[in-house]
């Protein structure tokens, strides 16, 4: 550009188009020769030529926004997924590849954020995991020391027969718990992973539990216990031989935490769609912030009063689990000191 | 003769215990939780205290402490008996002043041997 002052003319004009020209062929986007307007030759030669850089320039982004969308690419392949390049909205070619690139980073990012948490569900699972094998093997550990430590005494010399029958007790006694806790772990993670199916059909819930109290009256003999049973009570969706084992499970408990001559009550009642259980004990009781938890696996709640009393810490999540897969609930009140209540509802069956 | 006290809250190993202890000449007291057994071992002052880790009310490193911090309790060696013995555990064992400890599930001719390497000499068999 020829800047101000007075118009050239004859050679030195020339001279300025041509120096303009080679300018913009050197890549000068913003080179343009000057018009004077005077309707000479090369003032036509002037106008073309800075048409003819308009075209180029107009057709082909400047190389500073290329390398603007570059430098935005690299970083975005070097892991920095904050960068987007900046879209214009000129519908100019690299404006496209701009926002190309920023649609494949804002995948990214959404893919990494996705994977991030994944990771963190499996990082949680595995800690989880770990706890549970270390708990699964403590809990292992204490019958196996019963099993192995009375075997070793039961080959030692000058033992009573009597001994030796005492000790053979023992043993037969851990390994049962053993067997018990193995079973009920099985039973549980069959349930947790979805890999047990309820067989449901109508079931007569008083008949349930007539047999339940019959099966355990043999351990209760000293704790009488009352029933009350809806004797309208309808049928409920169930899988028979399940809803034995969570009744078994819920009157079993209620006489082990009672003490001798402790009353245990249990009814039935419907209640609208659904048929609500009570197991009454007046136990030991439950420390409220326990409620919630004893219906997680291996936490029996561990006190003094507690101890001999033998349990594998599974029965209550797995009834729970059963009676979930039924569609109903099972939760626990209690007064520490006064006995506990267990409740369980399960919807009637449709077809009764 | 020595006197130890063992603080163990499962039945079957405190039966297990005084089955095997049965043939030493010591003299075996046992209590099923940590506040009880700190008790015995205040009153008896006995040459070896061996307890569990995890009991109700009071646990086995509840019980090392209380004696740690008690003069007439501190020397007496105490031995965990654990069914978890990991490396991170053996650091809180230690960090809680124990002599030993001895894992289970443990056999008799094990616990015999494990209660005479941490006897004080002059009471060994």
């Amino acid at each position: 550009m020829a800047g101000s002052g007075p118009p050239l003319d004859g050679p030195d004009r020339l001279r300025d188009v041509a120096r303009v020209t080679m300018q913009i062929a050197a890549g000068d986007r913003d080179a343009r020769a000057d018009i004077v307007g005077d309707g000479a030759d090369l003032d036509a030669i002037a106008t073309a030529v800075n048409t003819l850089a308009d075209q180029v320039t107009s057709g082909h982004p400047g190389p500073d926004r290329l390398a603007a969308v570059l430098r935005v690419t690299m970083q975005l392949a070097t892991g920095d997924l904050t960068a987007r390049a900046q879209v214009l909205g000129d519908g100019d070619d690299l404006d496209a590849i701009a926002a190309t690139v920023n649609m494949l980073a804002d995948e990214l990012t959404h893919s990494r954020e996705a994977l991030e948490k994944r990771l963190d569900g499996l990082e949680s699972l595995n800690a989880a995991k770990s706890e549970f094998v270390s708990i699964v093997s403590h809990e292992f550990r204490t019958p196996l020391t019963g099993i192995q430590g009375f075997s070793e005494l039961m080959s030692e010399e000058g033992l009573t027969p009597e001994e030796m029958r005492e000790f053979a007790k023992d043993i037969n006694r851990d390994a049962r718990r053993l067997s018990r806790l193995i079973g009920d772990m099985l039973d549980l993670d069959r349930m947790e992973t979805g890999r047990v199916t309820m067989h449901l059909e109508p079931v007569d819930l008083n008949a349930v539990l007539e047999e339940v109290v019959e099966g355990t009256a043999g351990n209760a003999v000293s704790r009488p216990v009352t029933v009350d049973f809806d004797p309208d009570l309808p049928a409920v969706a169930g899988d028979r031989d399940k809803l034995v084992q969570v009744m078994t499970n819920l009157v079993a408990n209620a006489v082990k935490y009672s003490p001798d001559g402790g009353a245990i009550e249990i009814s039935s009642r419907a209640e609208g769609p659904l048929a609500h259980v009570q197991i009454s004990d007046h136990g030991l009781g439950i420390p409220t912030e326990a409620l919630d938890t004893i219906f997680q696996r291996f936490t029996r709640v561990d006190s003094a009063e507690t101890r001999g009393i033998k349990g594998t810490g599974l029965g209550l999540p797995i009834a729970r689990h059963i009676v979930e897969l039924h569609g109903g609930r099972v939760w626990a009140e209690s007064v520490l000191g006064e006995g506990s209540t267990f409740h369980v509802t399960l919807q009637l069956s449709a077809d009764r | 003769m020595a006197t130890i006290v063992f603080c163990e809250d499962d039945e079957t190993i405190e039966r297990f215990i005084r089955m095997t202890m049965r043939s030493t000449p010591h003299e075996i007291r046992t209590a099923p939780d940590g506040l009880q057994g700190l008790a015995l071992i205040q009153r008896l002052l006995p040459d070896l205290v061996v307890t569990d880790i995890s009991m109700p009310g009071l646990d086995g490193f509840g019980v090392a402490d209380a004696m740690h911090a008690n003069p007439a309790t501190a020397g007496i060696p105490i031995l965990f008996a654990t069914a978890s013995v990991q490396r991170t555990q053996v650091e809180q064992l230690i960090a809680h002043g124990a002599a030993g400890y001895i894992g289970k599930p443990f056999g008799a001719a094990e616990l015999r041997a494990k209660i005479e390497q941490h006897l004080p000499k002059e009471h060994t068999a």
